[in-house]
């Protein structure tokens, strides 16, 4: 028996109905191959960081089970058949794999682990949750870089229409505090300033 | 200074990386949606190369952007 996790993304317009009739279908059809289901975490409707098929949104399902590799084959096709699922991944875990995630889910109850380090502390609590919990806060959290970025990007325009090189000076840094959190942000300015021309 | 950091994953022990950690994903990517090297974010070879096969992945299921240039 082997480990898999299947991330699937369903059509917004099944509604919720439809989205959990779905994944109950994938389910059986899982269960009938001899696979055993092992978690199954609905996220519900989540905003697509880019558009499929004209969709903005997409509700995501995430299926653990152990079951036999040949099922793979067949589900993998059943799912690329079915015009009502946008995207599907499916990844098979290896046994250190699991072992570490379960660790991951008891240190993270313990203490904060890698995802918070640097962010508000209120979000602790977040992290205590399993994965599938605090999704939910990463749509927020991923609004807010976007409208970010927007903002960002339009001061740079503006610069630029005004004048050329004296403000040029100042967008790199503009871009790196925004931009990525790495903690070495030396070569980063460069590479905005570089795409910016 | 010739000490190196060490890198965040390293520290944490990580043999794993999510492609549904999100947020520790996008720390990894430009605002433009790139990944960042590693001479930049000081993450070691072995974690980056989980870095980008989770972004990869994450990328797929539209968890995470190819480009922000696309939405323009």
């Amino acid at each position: 028996m082997r480990h898999y996790e299947g991330t699937i993304v369903l059509d917004p317009e099944l509604q919720d109905d439809g989205y959990n009739k779905q994944l109950d279908r994938i389910k059986k059809f899982i269960e009938e191959r001899g696979g055993k289901i092992v978690e199954d975490d609905r996220w519900g409707l989540r905003n697509l960081a880019y558009e499929i098929k004209k969709h903005s949104q997409g509700y995501y399902g995430v299926l653990e089970w152990e079951g036999p590799g040949e099922l793979i084959g067949d589900l993998d096709h059943m799912l690329r058949l079915d015009e009502n699922i946008l995207r599907h991944l499916i990844i098979h875990f290896d046994t250190k794999v699991i072992a570490e995630r379960e660790e991951i889910k008891l240190r993270s109850a313990s203490r904060p682990d890698l995802v918070d380090r640097d962010e508000d502390s209120d979000l602790d609590e977040e992290d205590e949750d399993d994965f599938g919990n605090d999704f939910d806060e990463d749509i927020i959290a991923g609004k807010e870089i976007g409208e970010e970025e927007e903002k960002v990007e339009e001061e740079v325009e503006e610069v630029a229409g005004e004048t050329g090189s004296e403000q040029a000076a100042e967008e790199p840094e503009e871009e790196a505090e925004t931009g990525s959190e790495a903690e070495e942000t030396g070569g980063s300015e460069q590479d905005d300033e570089g795409r910016v021309e | 200074m010739t000490h190196q950091k060490p890198c965040r994953f390293c520290i944490e022990k990580r043999g794993w990386i999510d492609y549904k950690e999100e947020r520790v994903l996008r720390r990894y990517m430009t605002d433009r949606g790139k990944i960042v090297p590693r001479r930049q974010s000081g993450v070691c070879a072995r974690h980056q190369r989980m870095l980008t096969t989770a972004i990869k992945r994450a990328r797929h299921v539209a968890l995470l952007p190819f480009t922000t240039e696309s939405v323009r």
